[in-house]
């Protein structure tokens, strides 16, 4: 049961505009147990923030374990830039034994990997995670739980939730778990906080630009990671003319964010759309997390 | 060999002795059997940190379809179809 759920996850995560990679053997690659996917599991990898790719040595880690403990050490990771990578289709070797402080409906188990798909989301933990992988965790979370969890986002826990060895990943500081309860709310509301699910699905226009409108949804995030990434730049670089750079990049995602609105709606839309979306990213909280504040 | 390994705290151990005993036999087993190879697994006890890793071997091999070199994820994938509406058939 798991190629065919797997492909469905890929695919509607890249439907929802992220970009899949897909690590060398992904669709044969398992611990030798065999799937029986009910819910998920979010992990932080405590490691740096990265992209874990083929070529990699976090990616390496993951697909192929260490000494002690053999991979793949996840089904899917969550990069630092929003992307995901597929490592494996078959059960992974990162849930242990459940049966922790907060199960909600997953099953108390000493073989709990075969269960639950596992997302390790690349960042340190100990502070946290960026803006696009909370996000992108979010996403992951709803589309499991809509490929093989009943819709039910209970079904998706902090490995900290289902751990009976102490464990308390994903944290955002040292020995702390992000709120589960908050996250899980998140990812249940999501469609209505989504901008492309404000669209009317039943507009011809939105029928036949269906994929360029994922794009711009893609295009969203993108424009607020590199107003983050600006905005730690200006904070680091006390030599930097900030006013002025602030006001070019400003333009630029402005022109660019323009230009992506302009191709995916028609011109009677685009100026409700565009005045929709500068809003929404004008309200975002700058450069943290919801649990790091 | 198969080689698996888990860190607990003093007071969960037991519980994550009997879990990599379960772990190990289950991979070498094509039914998942937890219990199978139990009593062949070796297990040993490092003190690392605060708590103990636990580390079991068992000297079997992984059996699982999925593993061999002429396993088809199209075919799997066949005789495994979603329970739930693809995106592809909304489209």
């Amino acid at each position: 049961m798991s190629v065919a759920r797997c492909r469905e996850i890929n695919a509607r995560l890249r439907a929802a505009g992220f970009k899949v990679h897909e690590y060398p053997g992904c669709w044969s690659r398992g611990n030798g147990q065999s799937p029986a996917y009910e819910g998920g599991i979010v992990h932080h990898t405590a490691s740096a923030f990265g992209i874990a790719t083929s070529g990699t040595g976090i990616g390496k880690l993951l697909a192929d374990g260490r000494p002690d403990l053999s991979g793949p050490l996840c089904n899917w990771a969550g990069n630092v830039d929003g992307s995901f990578t597929f490592f494996a289709a078959f059960p992974a070797n990162h849930a242990g034994a459940s049966g922790g402080r907060s199960m909600g409906p997953l099953p108390v188990t000493r073989l709990f990997n075969p269960r639950v798909l596992g997302l390790e989301i690349v960042y340190p933990g100990t502070q946290p995670m960026r803006d696009a992988q909370y996000r992108s965790a979010l996403v992951w979370s709803k589309t499991v739980t809509d490929v093989c969890g009943y819709s039910n986002l209970e079904r998706v826990r902090a490995h900290a939730e289902t751990s009976i060895t102490g464990k308390w990943d994903p944290g955002y500081a040292p020995g702390r778990t992000i709120n589960m309860g908050t996250f899980r709310k998140a990812a249940t509301t999501l469609p209505e906080d989504d901008d492309m699910g404000n669209l009317d699905p039943n507009q011809t226009w939105w029928a036949s630009g269906y994929k360029k409108a994922g794009t711009l949804g893609a295009w969203t995030r993108e424009v607020r990671e590199s107003q983050i990434r600006t905005e730690a730049m200006l904070a680091a670089d006390k030599g930097v003319d900030t006013a002025a750079l602030a006001e070019a990049v400003v333009a630029r995602q402005r022109d660019l964010l323009t230009e992506v609105v302009r191709e995916a709606v028609p011109d009677e839309l685009a100026d409700d759309v565009l005045a929709r979306l500068g809003e929404k990213l004008t309200a975002l909280t700058p450069s943290t997390s919801p649990e790091g504040n | 060999m198969l080689t698996y390994s888990r860190w607990a705290p003093a007071d969960a151990v037991p519980d994550t002795i009997d879990h990599v005993r379960a772990h190990l036999s289950s991979v070498a087993t094509p039914d998942d059997n937890p219990d199978t190879y139990t009593a062949a697994v070796n297990v040993t006890l490092t003190q690392e940190g605060d708590g103990i890793l636990v580390t079991g071997t068992l000297d079997r091999e992984p059996v699982a379809d999925y593993l061999r070199s002429d396993f088809d994820p199209d075919r799997e994938a066949a005789a495994n179809p979603l329970t739930v509406p693809s995106i592809e058939d909304q489209s």
